[in-house]
């Protein structure tokens, strides 16, 4: 069981401090990962912060068949396309308010990857296509195995491992002509 | 960006909101049920045909025919262990020549009815098709349902709902979790994957109940459709899950095992009846059918007929449990439904209403070759008048019956029971709108292995005027499908069957095909036989071909299903094969077809 699911079920056993340890966890990084759907920080927070209520509310919905940051990322997933869906129309942002959002997801960045090198990789990320955005923040960023990242994605391994093979192709071609 | 520890408050504070507010809908959702409950059953004494939300028991297929003996012969399965003979209307009960199993598979084939979506929905076996009458005519809408929309399905905005993967044991149906379809998209999808045994399923506002179990013990849950909230409303003593739930007024109708409860939205059990052996309800009454016919006796809620005994109605108040009356059957054959104040029975092929505590008939349907009693859909009856039968195809007029009367509303298309899947009468159309419109592109192609095939009937030829000339075993039989540039090749023997059945050999190229189908709808069909079959000369020599595959996969994943259809036309035959796979066995019917 991973850390996570640990600290969850200690959650269940009627522990409650384990509900800021698995926001010290999962919670930067699931904004981080919703603001790829949505590219808006403030609504990432607001799904996210949805996402990790539920969580606690409904208890018994996770059933530890997979890691719990899996399960959360999952959720993450279909509550931003259930977001997008919803939003009518997308807001005119005015210039400043676009440049505090830059300035707010530069800091989630921070705070979300550690390795300089890898700060750098996120903007150009940003370019690929949805699918393969995803697949290289799951697997790269996260740091999750394929056969979660194909859970949150709803892919077979197989489709993971193709995504990622040619987000690499892409992310040398256009890194390379940078 | 705050920091982490204002988030988690942030957090606490949205957890808060929502138990409070879960804590709410719980309780307005379940005083909502009843509250709901009791104003459209106030409307319904004003408007009963079309507002009473009652859904009904299952019924049974019942016909007879018009003479004292048995004058009428229907068989509605090509297969001949399948017929399905009406007979004796004293006894009321559809003999069979197969035996127990088919005689299950009759009481448990289902018929249901309901309305939704401006139509009335109904199927007349336990495999679809689904067919519905929309106002104007009744259309034959889809294949089959997977399972389980035989019992007690109910409509909800755009949804059928019904309890999912059904199995009989006993003389039970015991079903898991409840799927719910979509009719505009053919789709099924899970709504409670598994939970306990669902016997059946009403819904009232955005309120459903079922019956289900837990711990061995029956309990009546509710789903909150907007929240998907389940909420355990009452336990029940003894039986299980598979139980039949009905509204009756501001409280549910429950027969659990042979027992009939009232259950209150706020849980409250009234024990009302013992050895019930069907139950179906009105606003404010229960009706209990006892049977002490027989081995039928023992099914819970599924109806029987009369088998050499008698059986009986007896009439309680819903609210006080009261028994209010009692009526002793008299020769009709009782169809467990009600209709107002009324129950539908059939006697001599005709449908009768009986008020079942003065004991007075009306004659609702005069009988053509028999009535087939359908169920109640949104307080309307449903029966089918047969009038003809085509090589193990049945037609019909369908009526829907009020209490302000009977409303002709057309003709059925050709149905029937059992195994047969394909019946033309108006051929030409027919095989045009099947085989162009209900193609659907395969769904997990190559997950499909057949190992075993074989066939089950052997084939009849007629001349135009309807004589039979002959009827000869088809003996083997190599089919080789084309697909664009690809091919299947498809054995069929008439000797090999089931258990002894051998792997056919180059069943198909699942590369070539998936990507063919892809490609292509309709197919060009090419025939080859072992030599010498007339059958098939005769086919080879003056037919024209046409036929479909379509590919498709059992909603809960649980087996793959095959249909391919060749049609051959000549100028007075329209052949069918029809072969179809479940679980990797292949199973191949074959009907000649007299063209119209």
């Amino acid at each position: 069981m991973d850390k996570c699911a640990q600290c969850y079920r200690r959650f269940l056993d009627g522990d409650e401090s384990a509900v800021g340890e698995i926001m010290d966890e999962l919670f930067f990084k699931l904004v981080l990962f919703v603001d790829r759907y949505l590219h808006d920080v403030h609504a990432s927070e607001d799904v996210a912060l949805d996402v990790m209520s539920d969580l606690f509310v409904y208890k018994r919905r996770y059933n530890f068949s997979v890691s719990l940051k899996t399960y959360v990322f999952m959720l993450g997933k279909s509550r931003a396309i259930d977001h997008l869906r919803h939003r009518k129309a997308l807001n005119a942002a005015v210039i400043e308010e676009a440049e505090d959002l830059a300035d707010e997801r530069g800091d989630l960045i921070g705070k979300v990857i550690a390795d300089e090198r890898k700060r750098e990789l996120y903007g150009a990320v940003g370019r690929l296509p949805e699918d393969m955005r995803t697949a290289v923040h799951l697997v790269y960023f996260e740091e999750m195995t394929y056969d979660e990242a194909a859970k949150v994605m709803k892919k077979s391994r197989k489709q993971i491992d193709n995504l990622l093979y040619r987000a690499k192709k892409e992310l040398r071609k256009s890194m390379g002509e940078s | 960006m705050k920091s982490i520890t204002e988030y988690t408050d942030d957090l606490m504070i949205r957890i808060n909101e929502k138990e409070k507010l879960r804590s709410k809908k719980r309780r307005a959702a379940l005083s909502a049920a009843a509250v709901l409950s009791i104003c459209v059953t106030v409307t319904a004494a004003a408007v009963p045909v079309l507002v009473r939300p009652v859904k009904t028991p299952v019924q049974i297929p019942v016909g007879t025919a018009e003479g004292s003996d048995v004058s009428i012969t229907a068989e509605l399965a090509v297969d001949k262990s399948d017929k399905f003979v009406l007979t004796d209307p004293d006894y009321g009960y559809a003999e069979n020549a197969g035996g127990d199993a088919i005689s299950n598979r009759l009481l448990f084939s289902g018929l249901t009815a309901f309305t939704g979506g401006g139509k009335t929905y109904f199927s007349l076996n336990e495999d679809g098709p689904i067919y519905y009458f929309d106002g104007e005519s009744v259309i034959k809408f889809t294949g089959r349902f997977s399972n389980g929309v035989y019992f007690g399905a109910a409509y909800h905005d755009g949804y059928v709902y019904m309890p999912a993967t059904s199995e009989v044991i006993c003389g039970d149906v015991r079903t898991n979790g409840i799927s719910r379809y979509n009719p505009e998209t053919r789709k099924t999808e899970s709504v409670i994957a598994s939970d306990g045994a669902v016997g059946s399923v009403v819904i009232i506002g955005n309120s459903m109940f079922y019956t289900s179990q837990k711990s061995g013990k029956p309990v009546i849950r509710m789903c909150d459709l907007e929240s998907g909230t389940i909420y355990t409303v009452a336990s029940l003593p003894s039986g299980d899950g598979a139980a039949w739930i009905s509204f009756c007024g501001d409280r549910l109708a429950v027969l659990c095992g042979r027992v009939l409860y009232t259950v209150t939205f706020d849980g409250t059990v009234a024990k009302i009846a013992e050895d019930v052996s069907a139950m179906t309800s009105g606003k404010d009454k229960i009706y209990a059918y006892r049977g002490t016919a027989g081995q039928y006796a023992q099914y819970n809620w599924v109806s029987y007929l009369r088998r050499g005994g008698t059986d009986s109605v007896d009439v309680y108040s819903a609210l006080t449990g009261e028994k209010l009356g009692e009526y002793e059957n008299d020769g009709y054959v009782l169809a467990f439904d009600v209709l107002g104040q009324r129950i539908p029975a059939i006697k001599n092929g005709s449908l009768f209403l009986i008020d079942p505590l003065s004991g007075e008939a009306e004659k609702m349907i005069e009988s053509g070759s028999g009535v087939f009693f359908i169920g109640n859909a949104g307080g309307n009856l449903l029966a089918v008048n047969v009038t003809g039968y085509y090589n193990g195809a049945a037609t019909g007029d369908m009526y829907l019956i009020s209490d302000s009367g009977v409303v002709f509303t057309g003709k059925m298309p050709s149905f029937s029971s059992g195994h047969v899947k394909v019946n033309f009468t108006d051929a030409d159309k027919a095989c045009e709108e099947y085989l162009y419109e209900k193609i659907e592109l395969p769904i997990e192609f190559d997950r499909l292995s057949v190992t075993e095939i074989y066939c089950h009937d052997s084939v009849h030829f007629y001349t135009g005027s309807g004589e039979e000339l002959r009827e000869r075993e088809m003996g083997n039989v190599y089919i080789t499908a084309y697909l664009g540039e690809k091919q299947i090749n498809i054995s069929v023997s008439q000797e090999k069957r089931t258990s002894d059945a051998v792997p056919g050999e180059n069943f198909y190229d699942p590369e070539g095909m998936e990507s063919a189908l892809l490609k292509t709808e309709t197919l060009p069909i090419k025939i080859e036989m072992n030599s010498g079959t007339e059958f098939w000369d005769l086919i080879r020599q003056s037919g024209k071909f046409r036929g479909m595959i379509r590919w498709y996969e059992d909603p809960n994943g649980v087996t793959e299903l095959c249909e391919i259809k060749l049609i051959c036309e000549t100028d007075n035959y329209i052949t069918v094969v029809h072969i179809e796979s479940e679980s990797g066995n292949m199973d191949a019917a074959i009907s000649l077809l007299r063209l119209g």
